[in-house]
């Protein structure tokens, strides 16, 4: 089951998630301030940021490498 | 490890204080939750196995921030809160787009000889590539690599799309070794840096670049292929328009007066190909 929602409420979304942007345009943890990074530990910019991954809390970025890793676990699961 | 508690009684849990109608069962593996404006007077309603949230309505709005705020309670492991248009495009990408096995040998092989920061580029561009051959859209997915990786991402997914790394590169390295031994590497460096960044031996037609640039780079790249003994250069398009600005160049009489013979000319599905002689 997933939860979709349209690119316009980005930033609520973000806002419930304890996230923020820092002066780069980067996602960060509102509480740490640090950086949230994607599963190949790479910063994300708030205009490419696609979602949240249950299970460890896994940062989405919209990019190629993403898609693909994520295209092929759903294709994995039964 | 599934959430022992039914999604429905999940769902009902966080919704709170909205006017929904809950039906009596959810197949949690075919049930999503849309989120977003939509054109009705619709708020938040069950439309077989979607709940629409209507977020151009102060109800809809609420139910937004309720399900936001309890994504935790709804999700199990694995599934996701996420954008549409990028859920789209991982949708879109499953099935055979996915079967990277017909490219593994290819891979493999290239891993032998191309950069390293260069196999990332041609796994995605193998990607795109077996996307097209599925009859998918390619576009959103090359915008993807032009963000992730630049111009040498795009240039790497037209080589790649066009089979130049089965036809020109690998055979171009294997040449060199058989003639060049030891020092086939560093030379098959400088010729696939060219390759990668100017690709000298072919045009790529797109409809963001301007007919005259297209010209400039046919004439300018006829002139330093026979500085070097080559005399011939593809021109690649997909797509009707592209095509057609093919046909065009084929015809303008400034490139016609450097041609020494009839172009190739090969349609093979939406993708238009020339080759032209010099």
């Amino acid at each position: 089951m997933n939860i979709l929602f349209d690119k316009s409420l980005k930033d609520q979304f973000l806002s419930s998630q304890k996230l923020s942007t820092d002066s780069l345009g980067y996602v960060i943890d509102t509480k740490s301030k640090k950086r949230v990074l994607d599963e190949t530990k790479r910063p994300i910019r708030a205009d490419h940021f696609a979602g949240i991954r249950r299970g460890s809390r896994i940062f989405l970025a919209r990019d190629i490498e993403t898609i693909i890793r994520e295209a092929t676990l759903d294709t994995k699961q039964p | 490890m599934n959430n022992p508690t039914s999604l429905l009684s999940r769902l009902k849990g966080v919704l709170v204080n909205i006017d929904v109608k809950f039906p009596k069962s959810i197949d949690n593996n075919k049930f999503e939750i849309n989120i977003g404006p939509l054109k009705s007077n619709q708020t938040v309603v069950f439309n077989g196995p979607v709940l629409l949230v209507n977020t151009d309505t102060p109800e809809g709005k609420r139910a937004a921030q309720q399900i936001f705020d309890g994504q935790d309670q709804l999700l199990e492991k694995g599934d996701r809160t996420i954008e549409s248009e990028t859920a789209e495009l991982i949708r879109s990408a499953r099935g055979s787009a996915l079967d990277l096995a017909a490219d593994e040998g290819l891979l493999q092989s290239l891993k032998e000889i191309v950069p390293r920061r260069d196999i990332g580029i041609i796994h995605a561009a193998l990607f795109v590539r077996r996307v097209y051959h599925a009859g998918g859209d390619v576009q959103p997915y090359k915008e993807l690599i032009m963000q992730r990786y630049g111009s040498r991402g795009i240039n790497i997914c037209n080589l790649v799309s066009a089979n130049y790394y089965e036809d020109y590169i690998i055979p171009q390295y294997e040449k060199l070794l058989a003639t060049e031994g030891q020092f086939a590497r560093a030379i098959f460096e400088d010729i696939y840096e060219e390759a990668v960044t100017l690709y000298p031996f072919a045009v790529f037609v797109a409809q963001s670049k301007e007919y005259e640039i297209l010209k400039e780079e046919i004439v300018r790249k006829i002139s330093s292929n026979r500085s070097v003994g080559q005399h011939s250069l593809n021109i690649h398009g997909i797509g009707y328009k592209n095509s057609k600005t093919i046909k065009k160049l084929l015809e303008d009489a400034d490139i016609r007066r450097l041609c020494l013979a009839k172009p190739d000319q090969m349609n093979l599905g939406n993708t238009f190909y020339a080759r032209i002689y010099f």
